[in-house]
């Protein structure tokens, strides 16, 4: 019923024949394993803004929660945004998803420009070349974890990958308990899913918001590994929001804001 | 308490359109209920003032003590008494004026050819009086009636007939007579008595044709100023003791008009404020679970809300108290708007009525607060009833608990829930089975089949109260078929269907309890067109199986019949092979007041197949009597018994048995020879003519002869199946009075759905956000919220249509227990059903679009904010 005219769109606007579609493992493995030890990535970027302003109220209550940021966010890679309460680095990360738009500037995903796009396509977009973790509520209570992680190509109405779908479950090592609703599992399997289910669509980038801060420390580590191991293994590009230093710590690369502008584009030293 | 009322206005005030689509359903149905009641006591008052107002001139009335029939019914005929009296009372000291009252049935015809008035109203004809105070009517135009030829008509009949003064027109006596219009009277001012007509003559000829010579139906006394009645009273009695005997009563004109109002309550008004209140009902009870579910939902919605007043030091009586302030408020708004509302349907009715030409002397609505204490008492008691069970629910809960809890879902049913439910169900459709079994058995031993009914009402009840119970249960499976038939019939829409079914699986009570206020009316829909159906293919198997003949001349209801002059000059024409001519009367047999049939005996068993048991109507002629086997079981009679039969002018013979027969449903128990019975009947009539035709004559032409014979204004000339089609049009009329009723209750079903949905969408914002963010479409979004309207509704239809045909099914057969060949009577009204589950679809998907397009509004990023 849904076809995928966003991907076709995206591939004759992509000069450099970088076809989304395909799976993007092969080169990003090269990738990470030349990353270079400082300053942003020079490859391929999955997504980037161009002096993205938000602007929230008008007056006396105005709000610039972001400030003509220009950031790209580099593909294969697992990058953290940070910065204290109220810096804008969620409201970046919804701008970069197509979940916000801007007040002025422009977002790219895939060379995409977002802010061109109807809600029917952006819906499309983030269906299938998207992926999201929350912080929590992730999961529809009524799915099954298995029938959780397929439900974007459900939605989309095509048939997973089996054998990436397998690969997928595999890693998150869930074994029988993936007939089990999301009430029954703990909370650190339920943001595993909720990871699984990110990767299952084989999205350009998945964004994690804050994917640590409703679980306890150990829960927290296993997300964590789960998450830099798609990174790793899969060539997954990850964008993930936090507060917590110890959970950026496993991004390659981590942005930091504040008041609406990047102070910092650091690399992680291996 | 003062705190907990400002917290409950400020709930309400905060939250507008919930708290109307709440208090909507109170308002429909306690509308219906005000302006039932309201309507009611407007045409009581009517009718009071108008009988008030005919009997005004009146002190006392005498007339015979006798009739047959019960006092007060519609098919009461009372005796005559001897006209001497009205000479002998006038000569009574204090008595300033007596008249005779003479009265029997006569039909205008007006100037287009076809009769006027009747199908309710009385077509009265009357000896005119002359005295103006003992007459309500008054001279218009023109003067009274003195000699044969000349009629005085009512002001209405002359407008609805376009008859003028000096107009010669016909009338039906039943048989045709012509006269000249002498004069037009009104009834006080008014153009007639609630439409009925009047046809006034002189007295002599009034007494040819209504009473007999030297009969009158009463004496009507007007006593003189300063007088006291009941003085007069006594005195009269005595005269008439004197005169006449025993048998003639004396009664005052409050008596009269006590029981003129008695009368028209029991034929006319009791029934339709019946009905009517049976409807306010259904749709009362239909409301009641919407609010139920509503208060369920927003009981839940609000645990967050109750855990922090609770937490902060709320007791749980303060906690549940702002819950019932809310419902009593929104109960008594409702109620008052909803009794508002009914006043204002009732005033709307009566002028509607008004301007149709249907003058029942309502100058104005009646308002007694009996009746709006009752709609308003109603409406409270309910919605408070329909409210508190969810909020003690809700106030059980722990302070903290649901400040913890992130979803909530009850999908466990409980085991004394289900207990009751399966007892409840079985129990009541072992009863309907079984009742009826007993009505079959009463009808065998002649009994009466009233413990059947009970039992099968008591049923009815049981079956329904166990399926609300188990309601829940049958959601399950209906939310995983969901799943499976959307799948498989539109793979794309797989997933809509899915997360829908899953929606109505996840709270089943809740699905259940929005489903069953769906089940209630389409029950009582499927009941009633299982009924007609079945009702119309008995009727039309009684019919081909008793009636042998080609047509049916009937007179309307209500008509003067078809007169014995028109009858034989029909069994006269050519075209005419057998006839025979019947006549609905009543008599007193073997000590018994029944309805009777007279008719040529010998005839009517070459037209008809009674199912002869023993003895033979050929050849049975005047002096026998033909009974059913139901009546000689129960007056223990045989072939060759004599039984005594008494009439309304007091003649009594003794007829003997010729004949017993088993089928009732055309003839009844008592069948007399004509013969003995017009005689007796006071104003002498036919109702109807039962034929066959001549070899080698089409049936259609020999209708055509028949109309043509019959003249203007006459009976109806049906063909056997014309006259089983007419039948079945009677039944669907009156079932399309019906569906119009409870379409109003299914209305209200569905209100409810679209408020559980609305509120259920409301309760799940976090997760449409959820699925909005990986990638559902709005119109993804939208179709589950559709889906799941259409399940719940489909649910409650098949609930409802499962129960309705087999109720239907029970009383079928208890009610037709004692009918020959109705074992088979059910039918399946298979018409309906599909229209019945079509239109539920239907409407469900509209129920659907306010919740799913708010669903799809919604934004997600709020949405995913929404704790």
């Amino acid at each position: 019923m849904l076809t995928d005219t966003t991907l076709t769109t995206t591939d004759s606007v992509d000069p450099a024949g970088d076809n989304p579609q395909a799976d993007p493992r092969p080169h990003l493995a090269g990738n990470s394993a030349n990353r270079p030890a400082n300053g942003p990535a020079n490859g391929p970027t999955v997504a980037r803004t161009e002096a993205a302003t938000k602007v929230y109220g008008a007056g006396e209550t105005k709000v610039t929660a972001l400030d003509a940021v220009s950031v790209a966010i580099p593909a294969g890679e697992f990058t953290a945004i940070m910065g204290p309460s109220g810096s804008g680095k969620s409201t970046l990360m919804h701008c970069l998803a197509g979940l916000d738009t801007l007040t002025s500037g422009r977002v790219f995903l895939d060379d995409v420009e977002l802010s061109s796009l109807s809600d029917r396509k952006l819906t499309k977009l983030r269906r299938d070349r998207i992926g999201f973790v929350f912080q929590a509520f992730n999961l529809l209570p009524t799915l099954t974890a298995l029938e959780n992680i397929t439900l974007p190509m459900d939605l989309a109405g095509r048939k997973p990958d089996q054998a990436w779908l397998d690969q997928v479950v595999r890693v998150v090592g869930l074994g029988t308990r993936l007939g089990h609703r999301p009430s029954e599992l703990s909370g650190g399997q339920q943001q595993r899913v909720a990871v699984a289910r990110a990767l299952a669509s084989k999205p350009a980038v998945i964004f994690a918001d804050e994917p640590t801060g409703n679980l306890d420390r150990n829960s927290g580590i296993e997300v964590l590994k789960f998450l830099r191991s798609a990174v790793d293994d899969l060539g997954q590009s990850i964008v993930m929001v936090t507060h917590d230093p110890y959970a950026a710590s496993y991004a390659d690369a981590t942005l930091t804001l504040s008041d609406g502008r990047i102070i910092s584009h650091e690399r992680a030293v291996a | 308490m003062a705190r907990i009322l400002r917290l409950s206005l400020r709930r309400l005030t905060s939250d507008k359109r919930r708290a109307f689509s709440t208090g909507f359903a109170i308002i429909i149905g306690v509308a219906f209920l005000a302006a039932t009641l309201v309507l009611g006591d407007t045409m009581r008052a009517g009718f009071k003032g108008l009988f008030a107002e005919a009997n005004a001139g009146i002190d006392l009335a005498v007339r015979s003590e006798d009739g047959i029939g019960d006092a007060g019914d519609e098919m009461f005929v009372r005796g005559t008494t001897d006209e001497a009296l009205v000479e002998r009372i006038r000569q009574v000291p204090g008595v300033a004026a007596a008249a005779a009252q003479v009265e029997g049935t006569a039909q205008i015809i007006g100037a287009d050819g076809s009769a006027i008035g009747g199908g309710g109203p009385p077509t009265v004809g009357a000896a005119w009086i002359d005295d103006p105070e003992l007459s309500p009517y008054r001279i218009r135009e023109g003067r009274a009636p003195q000699v044969d030829g000349e009629v005085l008509i009512d002001a209405y009949s002359a407008r609805e007939g376009d008859i003028a003064l000096g107009d010669t027109v016909e009338i039906r006596l039943p048989d045709l007579i012509e006269s000249e219009v002498v004069g037009i009277a009104t009834f006080g001012e008014r153009d007639s008595f609630a439409g009925a007509t009047l046809a006034a003559f002189d007295q002599d000829s009034a007494q040819r044709w209504f009473t007999g010579d030297d009969q009158v139906s009463a004496v009507l006394v007007r006593a003189e100023p300063g007088v006291d009645v009941a003085q007069l009273d006594a005195l009269v009695s005595d005269t008439v003791s004197e005169v006449v005997g025993d048998g003639t009563e004396v009664i005052t004109s409050a008596e009269l008009t006590a029981e003129q109002e008695k009368a028209i309550e029991g034929d006319f008004l009791g029934m339709v404020t019946m009905m009517l209140l049976a409807f306010a009902g259904v749709a009362l009870v239909v409301a009641g679970f919407s609010i139920y579910n509503t208060f369920t939902i927003m009981v839940s919605q609000r645990s967050r809300e109750s855990s922090l007043l609770r937490a902060l030091g709320a007791s749980r009586p303060q906690v549940l108290s702002a819950v019932t302030i809310e419902a009593v408020l929104v109960g008594l708004v409702a109620s008052l708007v909803g009794t508002g509302v009914g006043v204002g349907l009732a005033e709307g009715l009566r002028r509607l009525m008004a301007s149709a030409g249907m003058d029942l002397g309502m100058e104005s609505i009646t308002i007694n607060s009996a009746a709006v204490v009752t709609a308003v008492a109603v409406g409270l008691v309910i919605t408070v009833l329909s409210s508190v069970i969810p909020a003690i629910k809700g106030s059980r809960a722990a302070p903290l608990a649901a400040l913890r809890s992130t979803a909530v879902e009850a999908t466990s049913v409980g085991r004394i829930r289900i207990a009751a439910g399966v007892f409840a169900l079985a129990g009541g459709a072992a009863m309907v089975v079984t009742s009826g079994q007993m009505a079959a058995d009463a009808a065998a031993e002649a009994a009466s089949g009233g413990p059947a009914m009970s039992v099968l009402g008591i049923g009815a009840l049981a079956a329904l109260v166990g399926a609300v119970l188990l309601a829940p249960l049958a959601a399950i499976p209906f939310g995983h078929l969901l799943s499976r038939v959307t799948g498989a019939l539109w793979p794309s829409g797989r997933i809509s269907g899915r997360l829908a079914g899953r929606n109505v699986v996840r709270n089943p009570r809740r699905t259940a309890s929005s489903a069953v206020a769906l089940v209630v009316g389409v029950t009582v829909v499927t009941l009633f067109a299982t009924m007609a159906v079945s009702m119309k293919g008995a009727m039309d198997d009684i019919v081909r199986r008793t009636f042998g003949g080609d047509i049916v001349v009937s007179a309307e209801w209500g008509s003067a019949g078809i007169g014995t002059d028109l009858a034989s000059r029909i069994h006269e024409l050519p075209e005419v092979d057998r006839a025979a001519d019947l006549s609905y009367g009543l008599a007193r047999v073997d000590g018994d007041d029944r309805d009777i049939v007279a008719t040529d005996l010998n005839a009517i068993a070459g037209l008809t197949d009674l199912g002869v048991e023993s003895g033979s109507f050929a050849g049975a002629g005047a002096g026998e009597v033909a009974v059913s086997r139901d009546f000689a079981l129960e007056n223990q009679v045989e072939v060759g018994d004599v039984v005594p039969v008494s009439f309304v002018d007091g003649t009594s013979l003794d007829l003997e048995v010729g004949a017993i027969y088993s089928e009732t449903d055309f003839m009844g128990n008592v069948m007399l020879h004509s013969d003995d019975y017009l005689p007796h009947a006071g104003q002498s009539t036919v109702d109807v003519v039962l034929l066959s035709v001549a070899e080698g004559i089409d049936v259609s032409d020999a209708a055509s002869s028949i109309e043509a014979a019959a003249g203007r204004g006459g009976p109806t000339v049906e063909t056997r199946d014309e006259f089983i089609d007419s039948i079945a049009g009677e039944i669907d009329q009156a079932l399309t009075l019906i569906y119009g009723l409870l379409g109003l209750a299914v209305l209200i079903a569905l209100m409810g759905i679209a408020n559980t949905l609305a509120l259920s969408v409301h309760e799940r914002t976090r997760e449409i956000g959820l699925l909005r963010a990986v990638g559902q479409s709005r119109r993804q979004l939208r179709a589950t919220v559709r889906w799941e309207s259409v399940v719940t509704a489909v649910l409650g239809t098949v609930g409802g249509l499962g129960l309705g045909v087999f109720l239907g099914w029970g009383v079928v057969r208890a009610a037709f227990a004692r009918s020959q060949g109705m074992d088979s009577a059910l039918a399946v009204p298979t018409g309906s059903i599909v229209a019945i589950v079509v239109l539920a679809v239907l409407a469900a998907v509209i129920a659907s679009v306010r919740p799913a397009r708010r669903a799809a509004r919604l934004d997600v990023l709020d949405a995913l904010a929404t704790v």
